[in-house]
């Protein structure tokens, strides 16, 4: 258990004692100082559980755990594991291009202002529909992926300026950085997790 | 519970009452790994919580208990 929800606990645990007290002995709030104390037993520390445990939520949902555990992911899950140079979201996964433990938010996150707010909400959506909902046999992004996601690594570093794909007569680099042209179109990087070719791939699995 | 409650102390009573309760599902959603946890602690938890906390607030405010 991490060292926040820890810190939580004790905190949900101290307002928990101050809360009983207060609720069998209501007449020490006739003092200044028993005011205080309810003020602070009332709303500041519920509002601060209540921040820090939207806080420790929201950073557990970006974990790659978080992501699998929903059935219909399980195959993007085996997907970072294909031993194919030409799966992408396995290259980024298997040579740490990505954290191996927050794989699926560094890509799927909006590089934007209140990108993370937005990716969160969209993952409530994608919780809401896997419990509540129906979920789709084959699912697919909301929006075409933005350039914006890739660039926000690989713009600038030696091996993306310098590659001869990225400076081709077909692919200008002023169409990638526009967004013009698509880093996922075909003949470039459209294998992302090739999740229908799974059956013929061969596993790599990280060395323990 | 013995000493007699004012109109005040009975509001403290019902506030502390929904904070514990939303504190408590707070300590479970933290405790359930499921992708449902987040959805109990937003809607379980926080609302129990801001029901408790805005019912204190409103009650400092109310006139007939300006005097707990």
């Amino acid at each position: 258990m991490a060292l926040s929800v820890l810190v939580l606990f004790g905190l949900i645990g101290l307002a928990a004692v101050l809360l009983l007290l207060l609720a069998f002995r209501p007449s020490v709030t006739r003092s200044p100082e028993g005011k205080i104390l309810a003020f602070m037993t009332l709303v500041v520390a519920p509002g601060l559980a209540l921040a820090g445990g939207a806080m420790s939520h929201l950073d557990h949902s970006k974990s790659t755990e978080f992501c699998l555990k929903c059935h219909v992911m399980e195959k993007y899950g085996k997907s970072l594991h294909v031993d194919d140079k030409e799966f992408l979201a396995a290259q980024h996964y298997q040579n740490n291009r990505v954290p191996r433990d927050h794989a699926c938010f560094t890509c799927h996150t909006d590089y934007a202002m209140f990108g993370d707010v937005r990716a969160k909400l969209r993952g409530l959506r994608h919780v809401s529909v896997q419990y509540f909902g129906k979920p789709p046999q084959k699912i697919k992004l909301y929006t075409p992926y933005n350039n914006r996601e890739c660039l926000h690594c690989h713009l600038g570093s030696r091996s993306f300026e310098e590659s001869s794909g990225h400076r081709g007569e077909d692919v200008s680099m002023a169409d990638l950085k526009s967004g013009k042209t698509s880093c996922l179109s075909a003949g470039c990087h459209d294998v992302a997790h090739g999740v229908d070719e799974l059956e013929d791939a061969e596993f790599w699995e990280p060395p323990k | 519970m013995s000493e007699p409650v004012t109109p005040m102390g009975k509001r403290i009573r019902i506030s502390a009452f929904f904070i514990l309760l939303g504190l408590a599902v707070e300590a479970v959603s933290f405790l359930w790994t499921s992708p449902l946890a987040f959805f109990l602690f937003a809607i379980g938890s926080g609302t129990l919580t801001l029901i408790g906390i805005g019912f204190f607030l409103l009650s400092l405010v109310s006139p007939d208990v300006a005097k707990p």
